[in-house]
Order: structure tokens, then sequence, then C-alpha cells
């Protein structure tokens, strides 16, 4: 039996009076990656959202490791291992790559740990090694986005919230990143992904679920989403 | 000589000082969008609490120095708290805000010292000769001051995980609240040195030159220009815009007398300007 990280149940959230999600619930099991698919607006940035502490429930409960998050400011959320790399990246991009990758650790103290850290970073990464010095808004669109990853990665997460890391990039890059994002699991990270590239989606993930204005559709095991009639029609042609 | 030495010397200590307060007003525009108009009153309050320290309490200078920056600074803390984090956002009501505390303060020290000019002690007293030339170590100490001060917040922001943390929020919020940034803690803490160094620029200036109710409303002016031709962005930036506003305000009155010298610079600057409205540094010079 498989622990279960995170547990979100019934989240509602409005922003002003419009409702974003309705009554959405979902579970990553520990070591899983799990994807959420879903059209523009369909809320998927807002269950990310809700989770790293930025957007408030109106009602619901998420629980991290067994206890409740929701309410925990951003702050709290990132001590306990939950790590949101943003859609549109939110680098800082007149600080150099290597600063962006500090601060990615801002809230760890263990130096030699965070050392060892931007190692795997550049190792996962190469390309970054090489432009550590440079600004990270003077780097190509795919070179900011592994920026992002390895930024997210500094902090020691347990979990990645990662919110459509294939935009932008080349159809070959973007299998690199499906690579990118097995081997991060890999090593012990579990991924909530975010995206409307269903194909990467499906290939890393071993659960799924599907968003359809702000309510949960569709979910199971991957075999389950790729024949589902819901998903063939809107996004795999046919 | 005697004048090329006391232009130059007064083109350092007004450059130094109107960077010291534009700092922290460029801190707090930068990282929350804040408009902090207070900023010339908390700039005057540091001079009147330094005088009051030495003269009501018989403080030892330096000593009234120190105390009065982390009164201050201490006092930035509970603005940032109280009167800033909870309208972020709200220009309207920052504004406001600012009004009053620019009335409250004003008004205050108007009824308590009155509005006769005063000054604090010089923090050094001499000349300093080498050759022809003298220069005051009034002058000098001040300048000193001033340039330790710039240099040791220059590398604070830069070299430091809080400094990194302060340039992080300002370049991306959202960001900067992803990486676990705790925003609320660093915005106070940059209101805190912020408003420390404004004090210390108010003692140091009304040393060397004087002390009035009003001088905040002046500092104002230079720091929303500074600000201006600085364009929001880098240290660097202020750091030149410091120089050119410092530049202006002591060759000019050499050349044009009077009103006249101010009224010739801000022409200067609005043409500068309608050469470049978005400022002329931004995130383009580094330091
Ligand atoms: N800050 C906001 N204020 C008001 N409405 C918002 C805000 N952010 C999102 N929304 C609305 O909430 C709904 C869900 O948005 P969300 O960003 O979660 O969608 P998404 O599934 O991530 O879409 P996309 O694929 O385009 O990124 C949309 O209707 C959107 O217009
Ligand atoms: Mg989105």
């Amino acid at each position: 039996m498989v622990n279960v990280l995170l547990e979100v149940e019934n989240i509602t959230v409005h922003y002003g009076k419009s409702i974003a999600i309705q009554d959405v619930s979902l579970e990553v099991a520990e070591g899983s990656v799990v994807s959420i698919i879903g059209a523009n607006g369909a809320g998927k940035s807002t269950i990310l959202r809700a989770l790293s502490g930025l957007t408030p429930l109106t009602s619901g409960e998420i629980r991290f490791a067994g206890s409740r998050i929701n309410g925990k400011s951003a702050t709290e959320i990132v001590t306990l291992g939950i790590v949101h790399i943003p859609e549109g990246r939110h680098l800082f991009p007149y600080l150099s790559v290597l600063s962006n990758l500090k601060l990615g650790a801002s809230l760890r103290k263990d130096k030699a740990g965070i050392n060892k850290d931007l190692e795997e970073v550049y190792k996962l990464f190469p390309i970054l090694r090489g432009r550590r010095n440079q600004k990270a808004g003077t780097l190509s669109g795919g070179e900011q986005q592994m920026l992002a990853i390895g930024r997210g990665l500094m902090a020691k997460p347990k979990l990645l919230l990662m919110d459509e890391p294939s935009v932008g990039l080349a159809p070959i890059v973007i299998e690199q990143l499906g690579e990118v994002i097995k081997d991060i699991n890999k090593r012990g990270v579990s991924v909530l992904l975010v995206e409307q590239n269903v194909h990467l989606a499906l290939g890393v993930a071993s659960m799924g679920y599907a968003l359809q204005v702000g309510r949960v559709v569709l979910q199971g095991d991957i075999a389950t989403i790729r024949s589902s009639n819901i998903v063939k029609k809107a996004y795999l042609g046919g | 000589m005697e004048l090329i030495i006391a232009t130059l010397t007064n083109l350092l200590i007004l450059s130094s000082m109107y960077i010291l307060v534009a700092l922290g007003f460029a801190f707090l525009f930068s990282m929350l969008g804040i408009l902090n108009l207070a900023h010339g009153v908390i700039y005057m309050l540091g001079g009147y609490i330094g005088l009051t320290l030495i003269t009501a309490l018989g403080l030892n200078q330096w000593l009234a120095l120190l105390l009065t920056t982390l009164i201050v600074a201490t006092f930035g803390i509970f603005l940032e708290k109280y009167c800033f984090r909870p309208f972020v956002g709200d220009f309207n009501r920052i504004v406001m805000i600012c009004v009053v505390i620019t009335v409250v303060l004003q008004t205050g020290v108007n009824i308590i010292a009155g509005t006769q000019i005063l000054s604090l002690p010089p923090f050094a007293e001499g000349i300093f000769k080498i050759g022809p030339a003298s220069v005051s170590y009034e002058r000098i100490v001040t300048f000193a001051i001033g340039a330790v001060l710039l240099l040791a917040v220059t590398w604070f922001v830069n070299r430091t995980k809080w400094g990194q943390q302060m340039q992080a929020i300002s370049q991306d919020l959202e960001g900067a609240y992803l990486q676990g940034i705790n925003v609320h803690r660093i915005s106070a803490l940059a209101t805190f040195i912020g408003c420390g160094l404004a004090a210390i620029a108010g003692c140091l200036m009304g040393a060397y030159l004087c002390l009035g109710p009003f001088m905040g409303d002046f500092m104002l002016v230079k720091v929303l220009m500074l600000t201006i031709i600085a364009g929001v962005g880098s240290i660097g930036g202020i750091f030149i815009a410091g120089l050119i506003l410092g530049s202006l305000d002591s060759v000019l009155p050499l050349l044009v007398s009077g009103a006249a010298s101010n009224a010739t610079a801000i022409a200067i600057l609005v043409v500068l300007l309608l050469i470049r409205p978005q400022g002329f540094f931004g995130h383009e010079v580094e330091l």
C-alpha cells in the first residue's frame, strides 16, 4: 500500500465573485507523477495556486503528509516541501542564473546540501552551468524553463507542482522535458503536473485528472484517461 | 581654488545625502509598489529627534545619531506594518495616508520646535589643510559617513541573502512568494533600513545646513526627481541620478542666482525627461 502524500478534498476557489474551481478532489501518492489536463481557463493553475498558498480556498481541505495545510502561508508551505514552478516561470530577470538558483534555496540553511544540489541541477541542465553569470531575463525560453525547474529543485521539494512546463518549447525539447520529469521523480520527488500537452502529461504520469470549467470530469490511471472519449475528442484528435 | 574645493565637497555631500534618502524610497517603491510620499518627513523627523537627544537629553552626538537611526528605523517598521502593508495596491489610500503622516509630523514638529531655523552641532570641527587647499573636517566627516553607508547598502543588497531576497521581491513578487521568501519580513527590513538611512541624512544635513519643519518637502522633491531620472530598478541608476542632482544643486547657484538656480535645475531635468521619459538607467547600471 502506497502512502498518499497529498490529499485535496472538495476544494472550491473564487476570484472575487466568480468561481474558478468547484469541489475539486484529487490525490497524489508518494513517489508518483500525477497529471492534470484541461482546456484554457479550466482551473488548472488555480488548483496549484491554492496548493502553494497563493490563493485562499472558499471551502474544502488540503492535507499534505496527513496534516492540514490550507490556510498556511506560502513560506510555510515551501518549508514543508511543496514547491510550485509557476506558469510563466516568474524568474528574477535581472539577477544571474546562479542567484536565481540560490534564491530557490531561500529557506534552507544547510550550505553543503545547497552546494550539492546546485551541482545536481547543473548535471541535469549543463547549459545553466555555462550561463550561471548571465542574467535570467536574457536566457532563451527553453533555458528559462530549465532555470525555473532548477530553481524549484533547489528548494529540495518532496512534492513538485509544475504548471505547463512545456509552453514555448520545441517538440524535441518537450521530449527531453519528459525525461527530466521522470528523472526528478526517480530521485524520490513526487510530481503534480499541469499540462495542455496531453502527450507529455500522459507519457510521464501514472494517474491523471481531466478538468472542465472548474470541475473534475474524469480521473483514473493513465490507461483509463487515454481511452476516455472526453480526452480523445478534446485532445487526441478523435 | 577655495571655490572649486568648496563646490566639489558640497557636490559630494549633497549627492550622497540625496542618494541616502532616495534609497529607502526606492526600496519601498520597487518592492511593494508603494509611493512613500512621507519619506521626506521621516528625514525631517530624524534631524529633529537627533537635535532633541543632543540638546534636551545632553547625549553625546554620535550616540544621539545612533539612537535616532534606531528610533526612526523602528518607526519605519511600524509604518510598513500598519500604514502600508494593509493597503498595498491601493494607490489612492497610500497617498492619503502619506499626506496624513506628513501633515501630522510637520505640524507636530512645528508646534513643538517652532518654525525658527535650528541646527545640530557639527559632527567635527577644525579645518584640514593640504598646501593651499583647505576643507573643514565637518565636510569630510559628513561625506565619509555618507560614502561608507552607501557602500554598505550596495554590499548588503548585492552580496547578502537578505539583499538578494529584496531584489527578488522587487523583480517578481509572485516568484518571491513561491521561493518561500518571507515577503513581509523582508519588506519590514527594507523599510527599517530605508528609514534609518533617511534619519541619518536628516541629522547630517541638520548639522551641515540647518533644520526646519519643511526641510522634508524639499528633500522629497529631490528624491522624486532622482527616482524619475534613475528609472526604477538598480541602485546604480540611483547613484548616477544622485550625482547629477547634486552637481546641479552645487554648481548652478554659482552661475544663476537665488531661486532661479532651482528653476534652472528643474528645467534641465524636464528636458532630460522629454528625451527619455522612462528614466535613464533602470536595470542597466550594475553595481
Ligand atoms: N486573478 C484572477 N482574477 C480573476 N479571475 C481569475 C484570476 N485568475 C484566474 N481567473 C479565472 O479563473 C478561471 C481559471 O483560471 P486558471 O488560470 O486556473 O485556468 P487554467 O486552467 O490554468 O488555464 P490556462 O490553461 O489558460 O493556464 C478562469 O476563468 C480565469 O479567467
Ligand atoms: Mg494555467
